[in-house]
C-alpha cells in the first residue's frame, strides 16, 4: 500500500474545523466509494474528536485523496469542508 | 443469507466477565434490528426475570439495520430491559453515536446480564471485549466519565451512568456521547445494579452493502431532501424548540395544577435560548443536527436538547432559561431524568399539603411549592437522605406506604410521569402515552395533530405518506368530523416503529424525509433481498405487537389518565384549560378515553382487555 501522510489543507477544498457537526457522513462516503476493504480507515479523510475541547472535529486528508471526486464536500451538511473555486 | 450481510450479537455475562458471540436470530429481516431486535430479543427473557434488579434481568442495547451507512440520522441506538420505575419491558431509544460505532465494531446488539462484583466499564473494539475496572470512575459525573473515556480511547461512543445510577434511583438513565439521554425509567440503575459504569464501543468495520451504488443514491436523496427544507437552519438554531407555540401552553407547575404564568414562560422561550446556544451537535450520519452546546455561567456544556429544559425548568420553577439549563445540565451529569425528579418533588409537596405527609417525614421543613423546596428535595433524592431515599424508589413501589390518597395525588401513567400537560392541546400523545407500554414518551404519538387546527385533509396527506390506507385514512381525520385521535396512534406507534428499527430518528424534520418506499428500497440494497413498503409496515405491526407482548400482563387497566388531567389546568390571568378533543369541542372523560381505548384495540386485534390475541400471534408470527 502507498504510504499515506496527512494534508492538513488540501488545495481543493476550504476547510472550515469550527462548523463540523461530527456527523462523520464524509469519512463513511469516502471509505464506501474508495476504499478497496470495507474499512472506514480506508476513508481519505478524517475526522476525528478533539482532546480538551471534545466537542470540536479535527480534520486531515490523507495524500491518496482524490480530490477530485469532492464527495466528502458535497455530503458535508454543516459546510465544513467547501470546495474552492477556481 | 441475512446473517452473512450483517454483524453478530455479543453477549456478556458479568456474573463471570464471559462472553460469546452468536448470529442475529433467523427472522431477523422480520423485526429488523433496532428497536424490532430488541424487543425480539428481550421475549427470550420475559418469562423468567420479572425483578428489574436480579442479575439476570437483560440490558439490550441494539443498532438499527441502517446504522452505521451513510442513510441519514441512522445512528439511533435501541435498548431494552426490564424498568425498575414501574417494571415494564420499556424500550428506549437515544442519538448519539453509540450504535453506528456499534455497528462498525461488527455488531447488531449487546446484551449484557449479571453483576459484576467490582464496578466495571466494558470496551468493545473491533471485535475485541474488555471489561476494565472503573473504580476511580465510579461517583463521577457522566460528562466527566465520558470525556475520561473519550481521552483513553479515541474514536469512540460512549454510554455512561452518573451516581443517580449507581445509587439505584428507579428514574435514573444513562447518556449517549454526553449528548442524548437513553432510559427514561431507570435504565441507569439497571446499569448501576450490574456494576457497569460504561460502555466504549469503536470499530472500522463498515457495513455490508449489497448493492452499494443504489444504496447511496437513495441515501443521497433523502440527504439532500432534507438539507433543503426551508426551515432547516431554523431547526439547526432551536430544534423541537420549533413547536414552541403549542408546548408553552403544555408547561405546567405545582403538581400539573397550574400552568406557568405567561411572563415566566416568556423566559423560557426559544428566543431567550438561542443567547446561549454555542453550536449545534449531531448525532452520526445526521444532517438536521439538533443536539447543542450551550453555555450558562462556566464553561460550554453539551445538552440532548433546550425544550427539556425550559419543560423540566416549569417543573420547579426556575426563573429563566439558563437557570433552567444548569438544571437539567446538573441533573444529566448525576444521570437522573430531571422530568421524572421534580414530577415526584411535586407529588411529594402536594402530599404534604394534603397532610399525608408531615414535619416528621420531611425532617421538620414545611413543603411548598417553591424553587427553594424543590431544590433541597431533589437532593435528598439525589443523595437518597430521608424522605429522598424512599421518593427515590419512584411511584408506584411507595404506593403502600402512602396509601391510595397519596398514590392518588401522583399525576403518572404506568408509574411514569407525563412529559407535557394534554389539557391546553390534544394530539396523539394524549393516547400515545397510555398505550405505551413503557408510558409517557412522545414521539410515537408524533403527526400533524401536534399543531392545533390542521384541516383534516392535510391529517389524511399525512396518513397516507405513512402507509395508511384511504379508507382508513376517510375514517381517522373525517371532513364533518371528529379526529380520531386513538385510532391515528395505532397507525404512528407502527411507523415509529419501524424507523426505529431501521435506526432512523423520528424527529420531525428527519421522518418526513423518509417514506416507508423509500426506507424500504435501504434495507433492499442492504441486504441484497426483497423488501418494500409494505414489508417495512409489517415489520412496525409486528414490532409494536411484540413489545406489547413481551408486557403481556400490561393492559387496559393501566391504560388511565390521571384524576389530575381530568381536572381544570388554572391558568393566571386567563381562562382554565380543560382536557378536550382535538377540535377542542368536546370534553374528554374518563368514558371518552375508554372507548377511543376500544377502537384502538379492536384496530390492532387485540381483545377488549388490550391484550395482545392469538390470532395476532400466528399472523404476526410473534416470538413468545
Ligand atoms: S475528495 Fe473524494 S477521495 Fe478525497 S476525501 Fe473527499 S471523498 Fe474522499
Ligand atoms: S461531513 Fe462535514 S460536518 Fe460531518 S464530519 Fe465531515 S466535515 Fe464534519
Ligand atoms: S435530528 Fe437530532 S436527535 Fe435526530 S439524529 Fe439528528 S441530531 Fe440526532
Amino acid at each position: 500500500m502507498q504510504q499515506r501522510y496527512i494534508d492538513k489543507a488540501p488545495d481543493k477544498f476550504q476547510v472550515s474545523e469550527h462548523s463540523c457537526c461530527g456527523c462523520l457522513q464524509c469519512m463513511v462516503v469516502c471509505a464506501g466509494v474508495w476504499g478497496d476493504e470495507d474499512s472506514l480507515n480506508s476513508a481519505k479523510i478524517k475526522v476525528c474528536r478533539n482532546t480538551g475541547d471534545f466537542y470540536g472535529y479535527s480534520i486531515y486528508f490523507y495524500s491518496d485523496c482524490r480530490s477530485g471526486c469532492k464527495l466528502c464536500a458535497k455530503w458535508c451538511p454543516y459546510g465544513a469542508l467547501q470546495v474552492k473555486e477556481v | 443469507m441475512t446473517a452473512e450481510c450483517l454483524g453478530k450479537i455479543l453477549s456478556i455475562d458479568l456474573d463471570n466477565a464471559h462472553n460469546t458471540e452468536t448470529n442475529v436470530p433467523d427472522n431477523y429481516q422480520d423485526y429488523l434490528g433496532g428497536m424490532g431486535l430488541a424487543n425480539l430479543l428481550a421475549a427470550r427473557y420475559t418469562d423468567t426475570v420479572t425483578d428489574p434488579f436480579s442479575s439476570r434481568n437483560p440490558l439490550i442495547v441494539t443498532a438499527g439495520t441502517l446504522a452505521g451507512t451513510p442513510a441519514p440520522s441512522s445512528s439511533r441506538t435501541s435498548a431494552v430491559t426490564l424498568m425498575p420505575l414501574n417494571g415494564v419491558w420499556g424500550s428506549a431509544n437515544a442519538g448519539g453515536g453509540f450504535a453506528a460505532r456499534l455497528k462498525w465494531a461488527g455488531y447488531e446488539a449487546l446484551i449484557v446480564t449479571g453483576r459484576s462484583p467490582q464496578p466495571v466499564y466494558l470496551v468493545i473494539e473491533d471485535s475485541t471485549v474488555k471489561l476494565l475496572p472503573a473504580d476511580a470512575l465510579w461517583g463521577k459525573g457522566i460528562l466527566e466519565t465520558t470525556e475520561t473515556l473519550w481521552r483513553q480511547h479515541k474514536d469512540s461512543s460512549v454510554i455512561a451512568i452518573g451516581p443517580a445510577g449507581e445509587k439505584k434511583i428507579t428514574f435514573a438513565l444513562s447518556l449517549v456521547d454526553n449528548m442524548a439521554t437513553l432510559g427514561r425509567g431507570g435504565l441507569g440503575a439497571v446499569m448501576g445494579d450490574k456494576g457497569l459504569k460504561a460502555v466504549v464501543v469503536k470499530g472500522t468495520q463498515l457495513p455490508k452493502i449489497v448493492q452499494k451504488n443504489k444504496f447511496l443514491t437513495l441515501a443521497q436523496d433523502v440527504h439532500q431532501r432534507m438539507r433543503n427544507l426551508s426551515w432547516r437552519d431554523q431547526w439547526l438554531r432551536q430544534g423541537v424548540y420549533l413547536g414552541w407555540a403549542r408546548w408553552k401552553e403544555e408547561l405546567s407547575t405545582n403538581n400539573f395544577s397550574r400552568r406557568l404564568p405567561s411572563e415566566q414562560i416568556d423566559r423560557l422561550s426559544p428566543r431567550a435560548y438561542e443567547k446561549h446556544l454555542v453550536r449545534p451537535l449531531a448525532c452520526i450520519s445526521c444532517p438536521m443536527a439538533d443536539k447543542a452546546m450551550v453555555k450558562t455561567r462556566g464553561a460550554a456544556k453539551p445538552i440532548s436538547y433546550g425544550l427539556q429544559a425550559a419543560m423540566s425548568g416549569a417543573r420547579w420553577g426556575a426563573k429563566d432559561i439558563s437557570q433552567a439549563l444548569d438544571g437539567m445540565i446538573e441533573a444529566n451529569d448525576y444521570g437522573v431524568d430531571d422530568l421524572t425528579l421534580y414530577a415526584v418533588v411535586g407529588w411529594a409537596i402536594d402530599m404534604y399539603q394534603a397532610g399525608i405527609l408531615s414535619k416528621e417525614d420531611t425532617g421538620g421543613r414545611a413543603l411548598a411549592h417553591t424553587a427553594e423546596q424543590y431544590g433541597l428535595l431533589a437532593r435528598e433524592i439525589l443523595e437518597r437522605r430521608g424522605l429522598g431515599d424512599l421518593l427515590a424508589e419512584g411511584f408506584l413501589a411507595n404506593k403502600k406506604r402512602f396509601g391510595e390518597e397519596g398514590i392518588g395525588l401522583a399525576v403518572h401513567i404506568r408509574g411514569m410521569d407525563p412529559i407535557s400537560d394534554p389539557r391546553p392541546h390534544s394530539s396523539g400523545f394524549l393516547f400515545s402515552q397510555l398505550t405505551n407500554p413503557r408510558g409517557p414518551y412522545v414521539v410515537q404519538g408524533n403527526s400533524p395533530a401536534f399543531t392545533p387546527g390542521k384541516k383534516p385533509a392535510s391529517l389524511r396527506r399525512f396518513l397516507l405518506s405513512i402507509g395508511v390506507s384511504e379508507d382508513k385514512a376517510e375514517i381517522i381525520a373525517p371532513d364533518d368530523g371528529e379526529l380520531d385521535l386513538a385510532l391515528m396512534v395505532r397507525y404512528t406507534e407502527d411507523w415509529y416503529a419501524a424507523v426505529s428499527s431501521l435506526g432512523i430518528c423520528a424527529r420531525q424534520p428527519v421522518i418526513q424525509c423518509y417514506g416507508p418506499d423509500s426506507a424500504a428500497r435501504m434495507v433492499a440494497a442492504v441486504l441484497g433481498a426483497e423488501f418494500n413498503g409494505d414489508d417495512l409496515l409489517q415489520v412496525g405491526e409486528r414490532v409494536w405487537n411484540q413489545y406489547r407482548l413481551n408486557n403481556g400482563l400490561h393492559g387496559q387497566e393501566q391504560e388511565i389518565l390521571p384524576d389530575q388531567l381530568y381536572q381544570p389546568l388554572t391558568v393566571p390571568g386567563s381562562a382554565d384549560y380543560l382536557l378536550k378533543n382535538y377540535e377542542q369541542d368536546r370534553e374528554v372523560t374518563p368514558q371518552y378515553v375508554e372507548s377511543s381505548l376500544q377502537r384502538y384495540y379492536a384496530e390492532r386485534g387485540w381483545n377488549n382487555k388490550g391484550r395482545v390475541t392469538s390470532t395476532n400471534i400466528e399472523r404476526l408470527q410473534l416470538s413468545q
